[in-house]
Parts: C-alpha cells; structure tokens; sequence
C-alpha cells in the first residue's frame, strides 16, 4: 500500500509514501478515502511530501477526495513541492484545496 | 434440499480456490495417511519386540535350570537345550530322561542279583527312587495348581525334589509355554505382516487414485487456461485492431498544417498507446477571426480518446456560437472566457464519471494582431517574438474543464507581429521521461524553439519532435501523449477570405 495512515490530535494524516502518483494508483486511493469516510473519520490531512510526479489522472483523484470528505468533513492537504506545487498551481487547485506546508500546521488548522 | 445446498455451495467454494491449493488438498490425505501407517507399522513393531523379549527371558531361565541346577543322570540339558527347539527334539528328551531312569532301575536291579553285601548301597538307590517317586507325585499333584513360573521358582528354592521325569514334566510344560509363546508371536508377526501388506495396497491404492485426480484437475486447468489464452488472444487481437482503428479515426480528425488566412499551422502528436487523449484543431470563426485549441484529457486510452472525440464535436458545433459571441461582445477575450465558462459547466453536467481534460484555448483576429488566450489547466505556451529575440510563457494557469463548477476564467490577450510564434504543447511533452527518469522539461523546449527559430515551421516543429523522441530513446512508446501546436502570425499581408458557412471547417 502506497498509504500510511496515523491519527494526530484526533485528525486522520495520510501520507503518500511513494515517489510516482499516477493513474496506475487512482482507484486504490480513492477507495482508501471512501472507507475511511465511510469509517467515520471526516478530518483528513493528505500529505503529498514524498511526491515527485503526479499526472493529470492522479490530481482528478484528489478533487474526487475532496468531494467524498467535502459533504461530510474537512480536507487539507500538506507537503506539495516541486512539480506537485506547480500542477496545483497551474489548474488553479491551490483555490480550491486548503494548502498548508506541514502535517503539524495541518492538524492545527483542521483543530482550530 | 438441504443436501443440494450444501453441495453447490461446497462446489462454488471448490471452485473458488486456485488450482495449487486443490492440488495439495487432494495430496495431503495421502500424505497424511502414509504418516498415520508409519505410525501404526511402528507401534505394531514394537509390541512385536515386548513379546519377543519375553519369549526370550523363558528361554534364559530355562537355560539357568538346565545349567546344574540339578543333576540328571546321564543327560546333559545344556545340549539338550537345542534339541528342544523343535518337537521332535522335545521327544528325545523324553525319551532319554527315561532311558536314564531305566539305567537306574537296571543298575539296581542287578545290584540286587549281585550280592547281598552291596546291602548299604541299595539301601541308598532304594532311598533315592523313593524320594524320586514322592518327588515325582508332589510334583504330579501341583502340576494342576502351579503355573510353569512357580514351579521354576520351587525348583530353584529347593522346596521341591525332583527326578528327571519330574525335571523332564516340568520341561514339558515350559515347552509347552514356549511353544504357545512362539505360536502367539509367529500369529502376531503373520498378522502384523498381514496388517502392514494391507495397509500398504490401500495406501498404494489411495495415492494413485490421488495422483489420478491430481492430473485430472490440473490438465483440466491446463485446458482450461488454453482455452481462456486462445480466446484472450483473440480479443486482445481484436481490441488492438479496434484500437488501431479509434487510433487511425482519431488523427483522422486533426487537421492538416494548414495556413489560415496569415496564420500558418503545424503541429505533432503522438499517443503513448494506441489512442489517447489529446487533441488538438484550428479553424476560421468568421472571415477575420481564427479560432485554435489543444486538449489534454486526463488519463489515457480508450475512455480518454472517446473524451477527446466528444470534446472535438463540441468545439466544431460551437463554431456558429462563438462567432455569435464575438459578434456580441466585440472583444476576444470576452468571448472566449464566456464561452468556456459556459462550457465548463455544460460539461460538468454532462460528465460524472470524473474525466475532466486541460484545454488552451485562443482566438485571433486576423486583421490585427491581436490574440486572446485562455489557459484551462493547459501548460503555459511559449510566445517567440519574430527573430528569436524575445521568449516568454504566457498564462498564469486556470481551472481545467470538467473539474470545479462555477468556474470562472481569465485571458490573456495580446498583439501579435508580423514573425511572431507560439507553442502550445501537452505536459506529454515536458514531462516525456528518459531511460534516467529525468524528464525533458520546459527549459529545453524554449531553447530549442528558439534555436529554431530561423527554420520554416515545419523544419521547427519536426526538430522538436525529434528532440523529444530521442529523449524519449529510440523504438521507446512515450509515456504520455505527446502534442504539439505551433504557429505564426504572418502580418496582414496574407489577403482576407471571404468565407462561406460550408467552409469553415474542411476535415482531411
């Protein structure tokens, strides 16, 4: 599994623990995210640290994310460098996710 | 009924397992069952050797009595003792204890004939079968009462006197015992063969048959396999022409470099499958306007392409609205915002399968100059001013199509000259990885384009794409689609069209 998941101060951290994010890896991350919905979990911080490369099928999945959590919790994601930064920037999806740069500072918006 | 059920569902769970594991489930009865006779062959052993150790301690017994315990005539049990091991032999013994007996008779009796002066000595030998005699009764007497243990045990205190018919009465008996022992251990040794030969035809038996239905499964398998890899084979054959075909349909629809009034086309493109998701065109809006757009539909293959295929229908169905747009508005970049605004929400509506593409979008009027770009998500196209003095990327980004409702976009416009270029690319173009997983990036497009920038835009356009095919490594598929779309102004020299409807577009 490409995803690391831990609990901090109450909010679900999901960490992508691999360099490529591609279409190869779209329908297990979006099922992740529906069964921790579906789990109860509806504060979640998606850190996108370890990404070096993220295609245009891998950022549909994360809007997709955005909608399950969207209705029923709170979404932030952390860590987007480099071309991830960029990819976020030039689809205008830097509006609509809630960017931080660290998990700490995550955790601390979704419990403010 | 209950029965039924239980056995489809025993045989949906059968076939639900893979072959493997029906393999060794069909293995391991016999596997386990040459355990179990193991065992039971062993056990079997060594209650055989119990019996043989007791067999032979009567023997070792046997042995101390007939090692001068006593004293018999003229009889040597030590010899005698092998003579025992068969009946005939036990006989002889018999006969000799009484052939020594009648030696003594013989011996007293001629004693008695002799002389009278022996008188003492008979008296003694008179004394000796006496007691011989009372021995011999006592022993007659407790025969019936004493099992051939005790009476060893008795002979050995000394409570008892025997003769050698006493001696040869109680051999009788022990033989006996050990006749009976031998025939017990030679019925249990019969019978433990007997158990072991059975054991080991049904063991033989089971793991043939085993075996038998091992092979019949797996060949089934086989067949089955074979016939799933032909039938694979063949619509994987068949997919792949279709894909050919969606492939050939779908660069059908591009369209051929082309100069439209004073804007001259070329462009490259490149699936990295069969079909992709790129697309791009070029047509006139009305006589003074030139409309372009490139498309990137996010994923690849199939489902893409049939994206890329509707989103080309809609832009040449949209032809007649955008030059109503224009004719509305009076301003390029108004129209080209308005009109993807509407889109987009047009398309949200449309699509909820999550497919959503980037699109560059940009319309000019010929009599001026003036461009005006709309960046849906879609890399930032270079603009060359004529003679390669100046390079630039344009666009601050935007939100692709089909992603985010009610969204809103922005152009850039600008005014282009006489020479000026613009390339429109797919990121398949700047992320195309090499062997290094490096990828080619935006800095070695730019140099290029300019490097090339003397060169017709054919020459300019094929230099790209060489470039990026080699970064790619020769024969290497590229691991996304790869397009390209580059154009020049060529001043207001080229003399205005006159269009008709019918016109406006001309597919190759």
């Amino acid at each position: 599994m490409f995803l690391d998941e831990k609990t901090v101060d109450g909010v679900s951290c999901i960490s992508f623990n691999q360099e490529r994010f591609d279409a190869a890896k779209v329908v297990q991350f979006k099922q992740f995210f529906v069964d921790a919905v579906a789990a109860g979990k509806t504060r979640l911080v998606l850190d996108l640290a370890a990404v070096k490369f993220m295609d245009s099928s891998a950022l549909g999945a994360v809007v997709a994310v955005l909608k399950t959590v969207g209705a029923r919790g709170d979404l932030v994601l952390c860590g987007a460098t480099g071309i991830v930064a960029e990819l976020f920037k030039l689809t205008r999806m830097d509006r609509v996710f809630v960017i931080v740069a660290s998990e700490a500072d995550a955790v601390a918006k979704l419990n403010s | 009924m209950a029965t039924l059920q239980l056995n489809s569902r025993l045989k949906s769970w059968f076939s639900q397992i893979d072959i493997e594991t029906k393999v060794s489930m069909i293995l391991i009865a016999p596997t386990l069952l040459s355990f179990a006779v193991l065992v039971g062959a062993l056990l079997l052993k060594q209650s055989l050797n119990q019996s043989t150790q007791w067999v032979s301690h009567t023997e070792e017994v046997m042995l101390q009595i007939a090692d001068s315990k006593f004293h018999f005539n003229n009889l040597s049990l030590y010899h005698l003792r092998y003579q025992l091991s068969a009946e005939q032999g036990y006989l002889k013994l018999y006969d000799r204890a009484y052939l020594g007996l009648n030696q003594s008779m013989v011996k007293l009796t001629t004693l008695m004939s002799d002389s009278q002066q022996q008188q003492g000595e008979l008296e003694k030998l008179l004394q000796l079968i006496g007691d011989r005699t009372s021995s011999h009764r006592k022993l007659i007497s407790l025969r019936g009462t004493l099992t051939p243990d005790e009476v060893i045990k008795a002979a050995q205190a000394k409570t008892l006197i025997f003769d050698d018919a006493e001696i040869l009465g109680l051999f009788d008996s022990m033989l006996a015992t050990e006749a009976a022992l031998l025939k017990s251990r030679r019925a249990s040794e019969h019978d433990y063969y007997l158990k072991l030969e059975a054991a080991l035809i049904v063991l033989f038996i089971i793991i043939a048959s085993s075996l038998l239905f091992a092979d019949r499964f797996l060949r089934r398998d086989m067949r089955l396999k074979a016939d799933l890899h032909a039938s694979l084979s063949e619509s994987h054959h068949k997919l792949q022409q279709e894909l050919a075909e969606a492939r050939n349909t779908l660069v059908a629809l591009l369209p051929v470099p082309a100069t439209l009034c004073n804007v001259q086309f070329e462009w490259f493109f490149e699936a990295s499958n069969h079909v992709g998701g790129d697309i791009m065109d070029y047509f006139q809006v009305d006589e003074h306007h030139v409309m372009f757009y490139a498309v990137d539909v996010s994923g690849h293959g199939v489902t893409a392409a049939m994206h890329a295929f509707t989103v080309h229908n809609d832009m040449l169905a949209s032809t007649a609205h955008i030059a109503e747009l224009l004719a509305h508005f009076g301003d390029l970049s108004e129209t080209a915002t308005s009109f993807l605004t509407l889109y987009n929400s047009r398309y949200m509506r449309k699509t909820d399968t999550g497919e959503y593409f980037t699109m560059l979008l940009g319309i000019i009027d010929t009599r001026t100059g003036e461009l005006a770009l709309v960046q849906a998500g879609h890399p930032c196209p270079l603009l060359m001013s004529a003679g390669g003095r100046d390079i630039q990327c344009l666009g601050e980004g935007g939100f692709p199509i089909g992603l985010v409702e009610d969204a809103s976009y922005e152009a850039v416009q600008l005014t282009l000259k006489r020479g000026d270029r613009l390339c429109v690319y797919s990121d398949g173009v700047t992320d195309c990885e090499n062997a290094k997983h490096s990828v080619f990036g935006q800095q070695k497009l730019k140099s290029l384009f300019r490097i090339m920038h003397h060169q017709a835009l054919d020459q300019c356009k094929q230099a790209i794409y060489e470039q990026v095919k080699n970064w790619r490594g020769l024969g290497q598929p590229f691991n996304d689609d790869v397009s390209c779309l580059i154009l020049e102004f060529n001043g207001d020299s080229a003399p205005i069209q006159k269009l008709e409807r019918d016109d406006i577009y001309v597919p190759r």
